[in-house]
């Protein structure tokens, strides 16, 4: 049980801001999803978080421990880097034992299982693994790992279809056996939108949103019809995206259903549906957005 | 203590290295002593220990980046990671002193092999008809030896470093500066002296000499002055560590 806080954190560098004033509490036990679009400060974020970063103003703490070089909060923390910080000279066995010198819950057992299910063979060096299976090594180290929190920064990053999907299957028994705060932070949105419970968005150096995925879903919905009738049913309404097709229209409205809102849909013969997560980033986070 | 472990995966990646050093050293020297046996001329060597020095420069200057890096891969702070490669430093610069001395004093056998130390500390005198010195083996040479090479190795390798880390933190401007001005300074050097005997009436030089026991052939003030030195750079690599983020 491990919980993030990260209290009024601002980065700047130099003259540009990657974040500001950013609050959010990272609950334990929970699988979350941090989104937002190239550049938006979601590694930022995960390097403060992890101690890579310092930032400019405000603190992070883990269970109430601040990270800034203190080894109690951040061996509570495995995080997975995009890049690569092993030397590539190093074989996959040897990143497995030395992981277990500075993880000593790191299960080597469970490592190599999982090597055999993804056809990883560890005596390979890391320089000698394509860019998925370099994916497939840190993914392992990571969920071998047994910390607390484990963060995943862009985890299926050259993996192919069958790669991900066993990725995502041993990431949930991972998770259902030992409980963890999980972050994932992807653009592949549409495949991870089912494993997550909170979703946090970063947009314009602000967190835009943190919701369960569920609330955040329920909070806006799709509508469509003949074109004329859907402007008459979106006039005063949050809507964030409208999509045209010959006289049919169909927009997304950021509100709840109301039952008045039931009533004037059918009569005006428009059709509700829900909103995939992947729909609602993109109108989100695009230009106009919340604010359309 | 995850320093020491910082300390052993920093003295396990650079044992590779040392096998190749001293297998390239001995097959140089035996190469050497091989063309004696069969020139029947006369071979004496002195100095081998400066390169077991350049190489634990070199060693140094490679030393920052990976560890840092891999480290930082596992969660670890600077501070952890700081005192892992300072900690990591004396079992290797201790070794290769203790190596060192026993090629030295094998080689001795059959051919006269003075040490940097024998040259510093030892009374040598050179004739006509070469060095008139043999090796002296009692306990008070062997152990000065092996602590002042101990002291000169891990300084060595500190400052080695303490400049990787430097151009590491630095941008293009200061890396420019930091190549140039001690190149300059070293050029320079016998002007520099002589301006401060001028306007201070201090000689540099003598001050050096003094405080690495040149003039007095005390050993023990030079392993005074470079632990001293080895601190200062210690220090200022901590300094350097503190905020080094990782970059490529």
């Amino acid at each position: 049980m491990s919980e993030i806080e990260v209290k009024d954190v601002t980065m700047c560098y130099g003259k540009h801001c990657a974040l500001e004033n950013i609050s959010i509490t990272i609950e334990p036990d929970k699988i979350y999803g941090l989104l937002g679009k190239n550049g938006a400060g979601k590694t930022t974020l995960l390097n403060l978080i992890t101690n890579k970063l310092f930032p400019s103003s405000g603190e992070i703490t883990v269970d109430g421990e601040g990270v800034r070089e203190n080894d109690n909060a951040l061996e509570k923390i495995y995080y997975m880097t995009e890049k690569d910080y092993c030397p590539e000279n190093m074989r996959v066995k040897e990143v497995f034992r030395w992981t277990k010198e500075f993880y000593p819950n790191f299960s080597i057992e469970y490592a190599t299982e999982l090597c055999k299910k993804f056809d990883l063979n560890q005596n390979k060096k890391l320089k000698e693994l394509s860019t998925g299976y370099g994916t497939i090594a840190k993914l392992i180290t990571s969920l071998a790992s047994n910390s607390p929190i484990i963060i995943f920064d862009e985890p299926v990053l050259g993996l192919d279809a069958t790669h991900r999907d066993l990725f995502y299957k041993e990431l949930l028994v991972n998770y259902m056996e030992h409980p963890k705060t999980i972050i994932l932070s992807t653009h592949i949105i549409e495949e991870i939108a089912k494993i997550l419970e909170r979703v946090i968005i970063i947009k314009d150096r602000n967190v835009l949103i943190n919701d369960d995925t569920e609330n955040l879903l329920k909070s806006a919905y799709c509508v469509s019809g003949l074109a004329e009738n859907i402007d008459r049913y979106i006039s005063g309404k949050k809507c964030i995206n409208i999509e045209h097709m010959a006289s049919y229209k169909s927009a997304t409205i950021y509100e709840k259903i109301t039952d008045a809102d039931r009533d004037n849909a059918k009569s005006l013969n428009l059709e509700f549906s829900k909103v995939e997560l992947q729909n609602m980033f993109i109108y989100l986070t695009s230009t106009g957005g919340m604010n359309q | 203590m995850k320093a020491l472990k910082v300390a052993k995966y920093q003295i396990l990646s650079t044992i590779g290295a040392i096998k190749i050093y001293y297998f390239i050293f001995l097959l140089v020297l035996l190469f050497f002593s091989a063309s004696v046996t069969v020139s029947d001329g006369s071979f004496s060597s002195s100095g081998l220990d400066i390169s077991t020095i350049i190489f634990l420069f070199v060693v140094g200057l490679n030393s920052f980046k990976t560890t840092f890096f891999f480290t930082q891969a596992n969660n670890i702070s600077r501070k952890v990671f700081f005192k892992g490669l300072i900690i990591a430093v004396f079992p290797i610069t201790f070794t290769m002193s203790i190596i060192d001395l026993v090629i030295n004093r094998v080689l001795n056998i059959s051919v006269k092999c003075v040490t940097t130390y024998d040259m510093i500390y030892e009374n040598i005198r050179i004739t006509e008809s070469g060095i008139n010195w043999t090796q002296s083996n009692d306990l008070k040479t062997l152990f000065g030896t092996i602590i002042w090479q101990f002291a000169i190795y891990s300084a060595i390798f500190i400052i080695g470093i303490f400049i990787s880390l430097c151009y590491y933190r630095s941008n293009k401007i200061v890396k420019v500066i930091i190549s140039v001005v001690p190149a300059l300074l070293a050029t320079s050097s016998y002007k520099i002296n002589n301006t401060f005997i001028g306007i201070f009436n201090i000689n540099i030089a003598d001050i050096i000499s003094s405080a690495f026991g040149f003039k007095s052939q005390n050993p023990y003030i030079g392993v005074f002055s470079l632990t001293i030195l080895m601190i200062i750079f210690s220090t200022s690599i901590y300094l350097l560590t503190r905020r080094a983020v990782v970059r490529s």
